[in-house]
């Protein structure tokens, strides 16, 4: 009984006769799904979220990353800052404006009119001294009128805001600029949301009319963001379509060949036209941040595509006599090592889809695992097959006549495969290595929100961070959640507690204020005392804190309906990842350390008992009789969590994406090292073509530290995927080179064949692919940041792979017997 | 105990019946105990005060918090705020925590030399110090009176005063060994807070209160008169000029000066500001500072009773003042702050 053949032929054996067997039944129909994908590509939303910061994580907690009562902390949250270029914002001027910006926002169709804040709303109160007594009152009483104030009304107004501590919140610092903060009305879809961001961009830019030379606004918010990102997607078309024009000029040039640079670009071109379509038929949309998913399909498939041109050539050139005798022999020789490595990189991408929890992140990894598959379908069916109908004189004449403008390249390669040069190469890598993997520590993990992506007109990135820097108070704001027994804004010991945890945290780096139920209560304590700083501590008295809390609106969020919860506002300078580790861990510390001052005191409860209180009151289905039947209503300590915010949502994604990044390279590498050995199968080969890729993706994360560019949601898909395919162009590089070794080759002549058959089509789509970016880059006239790695990217790869294979070879590749089978039959 | 089991009914038992229902109940009690203790361990019905004397926790941003008074030891500054905070400074711009037993807000803090030194506070704290402030030890803490001490006057090593809310006067003879309360019916009828207390010229002790009390002790303490104010709201602080005057200041930016308490004839100080002022000290023979809401800051001259008003930095209370090196060093609800010379 004949041996059981390998699995790479029986593959290649079960899928020529698909592709190669009824030729134009195959090239129709890829035609007609090219044409019903090219159509749904077209009904693809490219449609940007406004919750893309919205994750749970397992610091911030489940659950908790939310309140939606909170007009910061919803998706749907907008932020209107009105500012004036005079001393301060106590006008008469400045404040009918704003007031009626605030009545126009609340009456806008499509809003929360309950989510509507400014120095208007009646919500906002402080407590002043009076002869005698204390009176709470909103800031902005209801009956002032604007156009009618006076100077003390206007005087008192400022006094107020500072009584109430609105400064960095709905005041600027310079006292120049206030906030208005709302939210879209809860079930809006994001399309309305949509719509209200440009009505609120609209109203208030009519509110400050005439006047705006004295008068300026901003917006900021995941609506306006929205808005702001899909208004410069026209933009992109015109410098999209030089770029591909410039690309496949190139390639025609450097491929020698106008007919194998045409169907090179066509392919590629045809494998992002499937890779949106298949987006679209999955139901997923694409964010604009995202775009540059393209750019990675666009990169996989001329790379490899270029491949299976060469490979065309090199089998027309080698005596085959008919293009589809050249393009069945390539096809035969590298579709599986090529097909192999990109689909491992395309379920290692899946796989970052299903477990990421950053939406963005998500569909950002989707849409690149989508681009991979279709570049392995279409250069693995579609190009092959228009190749087979190529005559091949006139390329394969064309190749080997006329000017050579890689020779140069490719000598220089093969200069590498000395001992001297080799030993050099490798020295110089592991300093470089050792270098970027020191500076990459430095990487930080950051949200797509941040990044470059809008419009070169666009004012939203300018808003936005104008809205932050002057209101640290509401954009950067984490909230504590602290958890404590029913009806206890009124018990001095719970307060007291909760008072200890606020100041601790007010004192971790990175915090620059806190608000919380026991500060606010001893602000009233201290008006009840005439004002005086040596009455600003916590009553003992039960009657006269029911007195003090009384003033202060629920609204403020200081503590919940049935006074179980007495949350912390954490008012952050800056949202480091280092300041919610900190945080976190003061917050875990002050749980120990006050639990156990706590059953010290109160002897009758203990650590078992409080922890089976909190289950009754959060999951009392699941205590047994016995324990149901216990009075669990005795006093226990605090306990307190990082909940949420829209800083602690920042952070959170961050920490997310931080963790997913490191686990997703590492599973790439894993699973491409298992595709190297099974396609290769030996650790050699492994390690030959693994540590280019990894020097290389080091090299760009240190690139990236050293620019201040952060691993986005949307960057680490792409990242991973071009680690996947510079992996396949080292693949293909490193087997050529071995089977000419293997054929009796020095190394220096086994390299320069390399060089001269895969190397080729490696130089030409780098090259390719750096011009058309380029020139892409050019026409917009706006640095955009996908395109420059990506530019980046190709070149730090194809460095990697010229110089360190060969010397790599040089010291692992001895006489070798061939181990690719290549099926003849 | 909180956890009860549900009790058969005994009705009219036997003696024997009485035992087994007994130990029947002892038993069940046993059970439902031991199941408590499995579930949440079994409590102690030992009771225990809810407030005990704490280490005051020691955080970088002491400085930055509410710091209550300041005072110049003549070796250093010696600052006492909230939870139990005390600072020292040897320019008043650095300012290093110490060690000390209580977290309760500290209000008051006087010096009878470099080293010996009295801090008071809420639960009627009062610490000490013998070594110009590097360690503290408690010397009175009463929670259960739910009134603080506010000042505190030392007329020797020995003999000191403080006062505080709803009318608590203590006084020590022993360097503060023991602390008894002071009764007199200048403080007990109405039970006001009495903010300051204030040693004149003449070795007379000054009380000042809500409701514009005043009260003068000429017998070093022993028997204490109240006077006629010249005001009827709070009065917060006061400080004494020569030959047995004073300076009274305190709600709404009032302030009044008399060459002799014991005479009256208190004059009023045009300050120019309706603020509150929480604080007055005498930063010179020839200046007094008057600090208080908003920032507040107004130099008195006791001489001809002009005064000038200087702009505080933070915008909210001071609570005290003192001169440093020239500067004037104030605290206040944001912490301690070194403003500079003062003309």
């Amino acid at each position: 009984m004949a041996a059981r053949l390998p699995l790479d032929v029986r593959l290649v054996r079960a899928i020529e006769p698909l592709i190669f067997a009824r030729r134009p039944f195959t090239l129709a129909l890829l035609a007609l799904l090219t044409v019903l994908l090219g159509w749904q590509a077209t009904r693809l939303t490219v449609t940007a979220a406004d919750d893309r910061e919205h994750v749970a994580s397992t610091v911030i907690q489940d659950g908790a990353d939310a309140d939606p009562a909170d007009p910061a902390d919803a998706p749907g949250r907008i932020r209107i800052a009105l500012s004036t270029r005079g001393n301060d914002l106590y006008t008469a001027g400045f404040l009918f404006r704003l007031k009626t910006l605030t009545e126009a926002v609340g009456a806008m169709p499509g809003i929360d009119p309950a989510s509507v804040r400014s120095l208007f709303s009646p919500a906002l109160r402080y407590v002043e001294v009076v002869e005698g007594a204390y009176r709470g009152a909103s800031v902005i009483p209801e009956d002032f009128v604007p156009t009618a104030a006076t100077p003390p009304q206007l005087a008192k107004i400022r006094a107020s805001v500072i009584d109430a501590e609105l400064i960095g919140q709905y005041v600027s610092a310079d006292q120049r600029s206030a906030l208005i903060e709302a939210r879209a009305r809860a079930g809006a879809t994001a399309a309305e949301r949509r719509q209200l961001a440009r009505r609120l961009d609209a109203a208030a830019r009519a509110v400050i009319g005439s006047a705006g030379s004295d008068f300026s606004v901003a917006v900021s918010g995941g609506p306006a963001l929205a808005v702001a990102l899909e208004a410069g997607l026209p933009a992109l078309a015109r410098p999209a379509a030089i770029g591909a024009a410039v690309m496949a000029i190139v390639l025609m040039t450097l491929l020698g060949s106008p007919t194998l640079g045409l169907l090179v670009s066509a392919g590629a071109l045809v494998a992002v036209t499937w890779q949106l379509g298949l987006l679209k038929l999955v139901g997923a949309a694409l964010d604009p941040q995202a775009i540059g998913v393209v750019l990675v399909t666009l990169a996989a498939a001329v790379l490899q595509g270029a491949q299976v041109a060469v490979g065309w050539r090199r089998e027309a050139a080698g005596g085959h006599r008919s293009g589809f005798e050249a393009s069945l022999q390539s096809w035969r020789r590298l579709a599986i090592p090529a097909a192999s490595a990109l689909l491992a990189t395309a379920a290692a991408v899946f796989a970052l889809a299903v477990i990421a929890k950053l939406p963005l992140l998500r569909q950002t990894a989707l849409a690149v695992a989508l681009g991979l598959v279709a570049v392995v379908i279409v250069n693995g069916s579609l190009l092959p097959l228009l190749l087979s109908r190529v005559g091949t004189t006139a390329p394969a004449r064309s190749a080997s006549g006329g000017r050579d403008l890689l020779a140069p390249l490719v000598a220089i390669g093969g200069a590498v495969t000395g001992w001297v040069p080799a030993i050099g190469v490798l020295i110089v890598a592991a300093m470089i290595f050792g270098g970027s993997a020191w500076q990459s520590r430095e990487l930080s993990a950051g949200l797509a929100a941040d990044q470059a992506g809008f419009p070169s007109a666009s004012r939203y990135p300018a808003d936005a961070a104008a809205i932050a820097r002057q209101f640290p108070r509401s954009a950067h704001r984490l909230t504590v959640r602290v958890s404590t027994a029913p009806d206890s804004c009124t018990r001095a010991e719970t307060l007291e507690q909760v008072d200890r945890l606020a100041w601790q945290l007010a004192n971790v780096p990175g915090v620059s204020g806190t608000a919380s139920l026991p500060q606010a209560t001893r602000r009233v304590l201290t008006a009840f005392s005439e004002g005086s700083p040596k009455f600003r501590v916590l009553a003992r008295n039960r009657e006269t804190l029911t007195q003090a809390i009384a003033p202060i609106p629920v609204e403020n969020r200081l503590f919940n309906g049935d006074c179980s919860e007495l949350p912390i506002q954490l008012f952050l300078n800056d949202e480091r990842p280092v300041t919610l580790a900190a945080l976190a861990e003061r917050v875990t510390a002050f749980n120990g350390s006050n639990a156990a001052e706590f059953y010290d005191i109160h002897k009758d409860v203990d650590a078992a008992y409080c922890a089976l209180q909190r289950k009754a009151r959060t999951d009392p289905g699941s205590l047994t009789k016995a324990q149901a039947r216990l009075d669990l209503g005795l006093a226990c300590p605090v306990q307190a969590e990082l909940a949420g915010g829209p800083a602690g949502q920042r952070l959170a994604a961050r920490e997310a994406l931080a963790d997913v990044s490191v686990q997703a390279l590492i599973g790439l590498l894993a699973v491409l090292a298992l595709a190297v050995w099974w396609l290769l199968g030996d650790a050699a080969s492994v390690i030959a073509i693994l540590v280019p890729t990894v020097l290389a993706t080091v090299v760009m994360q240190a690139l990236m530290s050293l620019l201040g560019l952060p691993i986005t949601a949307v960057g680490l898909p792409q990242l991973v995927a071009l680690l996947g395919v510079s992996l396949v162009a080292n693949l293909l590089l490193f087997s050529d080179l071995r089977q000419s070794m293997a054929g009796g080759a020095a190394v220096a002549l086994a390299w320069t064949r390399s060089l001269d058959g895969a190397g080729r089509a490696v130089l030409a789509a780098s090259l390719a692919l750096m011009a058309g970016g380029l020139a892409g880059l050019a026409a917009t006239g706006d640095g955009r940041q996908a395109v420059l790695l990506m530019i980046a990217a190709v070149a730090v790869h194809g460095l990697c792979s010229w110089l360190l294979l060969p010397a790599i070879g040089r010291f692992l590749l001895t006489e070798r017997k061939p181990e690719i089978v290549v099926p003849r039959y | 105990m909180p956890a009860t089991p549900d009790r058969p009914v005994l009705a009219l038992p036997s003696s024997r019946h009485l035992l087994l229902a007994v130990a029947a109940l002892s038993l069940i009690g046993v059970a439902i105990g031991g199941a408590r203790a499995q579930d949440a361990a079994a409590p102690s019905a030992e009771p225990t005060p809810i407030y005990q004397p704490r280490a005051a926790d020691l955080e970088p941003l002491a400085s930055k918090g509410l710091m209550l008074d300041v005072v110049d030891t003549g070796k250093r500054l010696i600052a006492v705020g909230d939870r139990g905070h005390i600072l020292a400074s040897i320019d008043g711009q650095k300012w290093a925590q110490v060690t000390v037993p209580v977290r309760s807000a500290l209000t008051a803090v006087r010096f009878v030399d470099a080293e010996h030194g009295w801090a008071v506070g809420h639960d009627a704290v009062v610490v000490a110090t013998v070594d110009g402030g590097k360690t503290w030890q408690l010397q009175n803490f009463q929670p259960e009176l739910e009134k603080p001490l506010l000042d505190i006057e030392f007329l020797d090593a020995n003999t000191g005063f403080a006062v505080g809310g709803f009318g608590l006067v203590l006084r020590t003879e022993d360097g503060g060994g023991n602390w008894e309360p002071v009764s007199s019916p200048a403080f007990d009828t109405d039970e006001l807070n009495l903010y300051s207390i204030t040693r004149l010229a003449d070795g007379d002790l000054l009380v000042t209160g809500e409701q514009g009390r005043l009260v003068l002790s000429s017998d070093r303490g022993r028997t204490w008169k109240r006077l006629k104010s010249p005001v009827n709201s709070t009065l917060f602080g006061a400080v004494a000029v020569p030959g047995g005057g004073a300076l009274v200041c305190g709600l709404r930016g009032k302030a009044y000066l008399t060459r002799d308490v014991r005479a009256g004839a208190w004059r009023a100080l045009d300050t120019g500001t309706s603020a509150a002022f929480y604080g007055c000290t005498a930063l010179d023979r020839a200046r007094i500072a008057l600090v208080g809401d908003n920032g507040t800051i107004v130099i008195a001259d006791p001489a001809s009773l002009a005064t000038r008003k200087l702009t505080g930095e933070s915008g909210t209370a001071y609570s005290s003042a003192t001169l440093w090196q020239s500067s004037l060093v104030v605290s206040g609800e944001r912490g301690l702050q070194s403003l500079g010379r003062v003309r």
